[in-house]
């Protein structure tokens, strides 16, 4: 094996390393795996920077999205300042690197993507239209909706938590589930359709690179319009050769020489890692010293 | 002493071409700040209570069974 793989191969480790550990901190309450109940101190007030559901048992902060439509859909608020400034706050602060390097549903796609089958590359125009998709669930399903569809008393459901959300599902869902025997009972039709969808999504991320990231995750929407004005950035610099290993080594269908800060790039550092000539370099608010570099 | 005003020229270039490179992201990132403050400060703190309330009980909607 060669020293760049090698590095790669160093780098991927090192980050599923990262998503792991991750995933045990934010679900770091574990008792409640064992008794199926859920965490109910002060930290939840706190929202993780991932998906990860409070319902799920060892949940020790409050997921973002649930937070943002549990709070739209109370009877008192309409709008949550304090769930969506701290949002903004992480977007801000690093994008989407969150999603390649915290995200636990992120990680779970991680390793499906990795079992031996032959991938499926969606024609660069198709992907396009499907990524929109993700900022319907934001503005749409997130947002609007909990405004729009209210009931006689003023409040609404987290309708992308109900219908949509996988990581709820696996995180909560199942585990509360099996682990609580009231939880089984009640049980019906929407825990079926919940279950068929998480599925559905786990076995299309076998062969398509994280399905759900690229093509619903509201939260990645959120860091991805955000991404191009970060602090933390990508930088294409004098030394790039235009030879396109970036781009085809891109899981995401970015072209990191033409929008190295693009909403779609998750910062896995795949395209750093491949590139001959180290064009392409990362930094924290300050541009690196090289000049002639291209940002957005 | 021509030594310490390059360096502080070096100092301010670097304070004022941190802002002029990431005015957007401080922007943003000050705008993100107030709203934290704003949530917090709300109802007497009522925004958190509930964030807290629909925390701490399990979300049946969430987990598919509400």
């Amino acid at each position: 094996m060669d020293k760049k793989k090698t590095k790669k191969k160093i780098s991927h480790n090192r980050r599923h390393l990262i998503q792991a550990l991750g995933a045990v901190v934010f679900n770091g309450d574990y008792k409640g795996f064992i008794s199926g109940s859920i965490y109910k101190g002060n930290l939840k007030t706190i929202c993780v920077p991932v998906l990860n559901c409070y319902s799920c048992p060892g949940a020790l902060g409050a997921c973002p999205i649930g937070s943002l439509q549990a709070i739209a859909g109370s009877a008192k608020f309409n709008f949550s300042f304090y769930v969506f400034g701290l949002i903004a706050l992480f977007g801000i602060l690093l994008g989407r690197f969150f999603c390649g390097y915290l995200c636990p549903f992120g990680l779970l796609q991680d390793l499906l993507h990795k079992i031996p089958t032959p991938k499926i590359k969606v024609p660069a125009k198709l992907n396009r239209i499907l990524s929109f998709g993700k900022y319907v669930m934001l503005i749409g399903v997130v947002m609007l909706l909990p405004l729009i569809a209210r009931n006689s008393f003023g409040m609404s459901d987290p309708y992308f938590c109900k219908y949509v959300c996988p990581a709820g599902t696996i995180g909560g869902g199942i585990p509360l589930v099996v682990l609580n025997p009231a939880m089984r009972e009640a049980a019906g039709s929407l825990f079926i359709w919940k279950v068929t969808l998480a599925i559905a999504i786990l076995v299309l991320s076998i062969f398509l690179y994280r399905v759900f990231c690229r093509y619903l995750c509201p939260l990645g929407a959120f860091y991805g319009i955000l991404q191009p004005v970060s602090f933390y950035r990508f930088k294409i610099n004098d030394k790039c050769i235009d030879c396109g290993k970036c781009a085809r080594i891109c899981k995401m269908g970015v072209d990191p020489v033409k929008t190295p800060n693009s909403p779609e790039c998750i910062r896995c550092r795949d395209c750093i890692h491949k590139c001959p000539t180290g064009a392409i370099e990362s930094c924290f608010g300050f541009k690196p010293s090289t000049d002639n570099m291209k940002e957005l | 002493m021509n030594g310490n005003r390059n360096e502080k020229q070096i100092y301010e270039g670097t304070f004022f071409r941190f802002f002029r490179l990431n005015k957007w992201s401080l922007l943003i990132s000050s705008v993100a700040i107030a709203f934290i403050l704003i949530g917090l400060l709300r109802a007497n703190g009522d925004e958190v209570k509930t964030l807290l309330m629909k925390a701490i009980n399990i979300c049946m909607e969430c987990i598919g069974i509400g």
